[in-house]
């Protein structure tokens, strides 16, 4: 018994320090930089409370986001009712805390999924070349050609409405265009030696792909993804602004702007305010995150996009 | 040289207007059958399922329906509104001019706006100015266009009781009222296209600010001015030209927001109609129409580019 915690003592206990040590370089990496880009840090303080609000909207919000208060229609913002009431008596601070779940949810599945099919297609396109890269790149090209909006609109029109295909047919577009991202970086990525080597060594297509490309693509990944993220917030209030995004009674920051609430808006004109606020603030924080993460991790993209799509 | 360039350009410019011609003919075939179930119910398109099929040319063969659907459209027939019954492509004539004004303001206003503060920007590099202008920038790619236009009509409603008309003035009517009514959305079209362009002309200039060439205008004695507005701009804005490409789908996919909002008839409008209605005629010409334009101007834009700068015919 004593023999077998002699034995597991030293390997436990390099293990933790390990890890802490870990921590520790996390925490200074992250003080330094907050030093160097006090924008980046802003932004990201402000994505954080997003993603509290998103969470733990239930404890958050004072009302429901669909609870109609009686006798409180169309209250101005005050000690009561923080950002006013709208047309059916619901509170609108409420509702944007919850329609920070409907932004989060939408743009994080959106980039998670755009971003998976835009690795498997962007470093295979950047890996093998040749006929197969040139019929890829001609695909993203027409898939481009499209204005965005246009395009989506039209595939929900098809599909339908709701979270599910808005999130579908935004992953697609944003595939499409980092895709293009990761295949520039793939292709300075592949003229290293270490993939000679891996290659030479016997590794396979997939392996070296997954193992030797893919990491060194990373850097360049999380910056599209973080811009992207803004940018994909923005489409999405645009579609539930047109009807065509998250249906109601769900609170989208979008369609909190649109329908029969906007007859409303010039006797209460907070209500026309708040939801965009929330918006651009959003959007402004993630594309803030976006520079200085780019700056810091990727300074090669520099220039390579004029930031998050407007509207 | 420069012939051998465009035609390289044009090689790869058409197979991408053909795949693109596709994905816009494929489009339809994914409804759903419900969804044609319903078409003929509740908008009452057609009598029987049957009529329905064929209305939408969906009761024959894939590649007849589709080379009949380009070949069509080729000569400019691009189909029947299934709503108004009027033929789409007599409709656009009215409402293409509408967007191309929206849009072309929206253009004018970006580039008036963002080629001179990203110049002011660059050339006063990490001063207060230059922190204003980038993070009026940022701001401007992170504020919805639609709520801008929200706000462009309620507010001033509220307060200096004055809005924009929502009534669509023609040019013969009244040629002043008519131009006037693009002002206001088009300035607000163009925000997010002028912090766009502002960023890339204050970090291009940047760059060349910073080339030898510049220096040697420097230690000529030449005065600010001179450096700046004849020596280095033109250079930097080379790229900016190719960015405009990309600013024309940006501007396009407002106009069915701002179409909407300030009441335009054009053919964001008209596509956010057909939608609405489900008239896929409709959509799929407006789309056919809207990706030809965006691959045509990108197609100018290299062609000027490889104009400007000899180097990248290279």
């Amino acid at each position: 018994m004593t023999d077998h915690a002699v034995t597991v003592e030293p390997t436990a206990w390099p293990e933790a320090a390990r890890r802490s040590g870990t921590i520790r370089r996390a925490l200074t990496n992250l003080i330094r930089f907050a030093r160097r880009k006090p924008f980046g840090a802003v932004g990201a303080v402000i994505i954080l409370a997003l993603l509290v609000m998103a969470v733990f909207a239930e404890w958050i919000a004072p009302y429901s986001y669909d609870q109609q208060i009686p006798g409180a229609r169309l209250r101005p913002p005050g000690r009561e009712f923080l950002l006013g009431t709208d047309n059916v008596s619901r509170d609108i601070w409420s509702r944007i805390v919850y329609g920070a779940r409907v932004s989060v949810t939408v743009s994080f599945a959106t980039v998670f999924l755009g971003n998976v099919l835009a690795a498997a297609v962007g470093i295979t396109s950047g890996y093998f070349r040749g006929r197969y890269d040139i019929a890829v790149q001609r695909v993203v090209d027409a898939w481009q050609s499209f204005p965005y909006l246009v395009i989506i609109l039209s595939l929900l029109a098809v599909m339908g409405p709701g979270m599910l295909n808005v999130i579908l047919s935004l992953s697609i577009l944003v595939a499409a265009a980092a895709s293009r991202v990761i295949r520039s970086a793939t292709l300075s990525v592949v003229e290293n030696q270490y993939i000679e080597a891996a290659r030479a060594l016997g590794a396979g297509h997939p392996r070296i792909m997954l193992r030797h490309i893919l990491p060194n693509v990373m850097a360049t990944i999380v910056v599209i993804t973080t811009i992207g993220l803004g940018g994909i917030i923005l489409t999405e209030s645009a579609l539930s602004f047109l009807g065509y995004g998250v249906p109601p009674p769900h609170p989208s920051w979008g369609s909190m702007l649109s329908g029969s609430g906007r007859t409303y808006m010039y006797l209460a004109p907070w209500m026309a305010v708040w939801p965009g606020v929330a918006i651009s603030l959003v959007v402004f924080a993630f594309n803030m995150l976006g520079d200085a993460l780019r700056d810091v991790l990727d300074p090669r993209l520099r220039g390579a996009r004029g930031g998050a799509a407007p509207h | 040289m420069l012939r051998r360039y465009f035609l390289k350009r044009l090689l790869v410019a058409i197979p991408s207007l053909v795949i693109a011609s596709v994905i816009v003919f494929s489009l339809v075939r994914l409804i759903p059958g419900d969804v044609v179930v319903l078409m003929m119910e509740e908008n009452q398109y057609a009598d029987d399922l049957e009529a329905m099929r064929a209305k939408l040319g969906l009761n024959r063969p894939i590649y007849v329906q589709y080379f009949d659907w380009v070949g069509r459209a080729l000569v400019g027939d691009l189909g029947e509104s299934l709503y108004t019954r009027r033929p789409v492509a007599q409709e656009l004539l009215t409402r293409v001019p509408v967007s191309l004004e929206l849009g072309t303001t929206a253009i004018f206003f970006a580039i008036l706006l963002g080629v001179p503060i990203g110049i002011v920007s660059a050339v006063r590099q990490d001063t207060a100015r230059d922190y204003v202008a980038r993070g009026g920038a940022i701001l401007g790619l992170s504020i919805p266009g639609f709520w801008l236009g929200t706000l462009a009509v309620v507010l001033p409603a509220i307060y200096f009781k004055w809005s924009p008309s929502i009534q669509f003035t023609k040019l013969t009517d009244d040629p002043w009222g008519h131009v006037a009514q693009f002002i206001l959305p088009g300035l607000l079209l163009g925000i997010g296209s002028a912090a766009s362009i502002m960023r890339l002309t204050r970090t291009q200039l940047l760059e060349v600010l910073r080339q030898d060439y510049v220096r040697t205008a420097w230690s000529k004695g030449m005065g600010e001015r001179m450096v700046v507005l004849k020596h280095s701009l033109k250079n930097s804005l080379i790229p900016v030209v190719t960015v405009l490409g990309i600013q024309i789908a940006q501007v396009l996919s407002g106009t069915v927001i701002f179409e909407s909002i300030f009441g335009l008839p054009g053919m964001g409008r008209f596509l956010f109609n057909a939608i609405t209605e489900r008239d896929y005629p409709v959509i799929q010409g407006i789309n056919l129409v809207v990706v030809t334009t965006v691959v045509g101007v990108n197609l100018v834009v290299d062609f000027v580019y490889a104009y400007l700068d000899p180097r990248i015919r290279f």
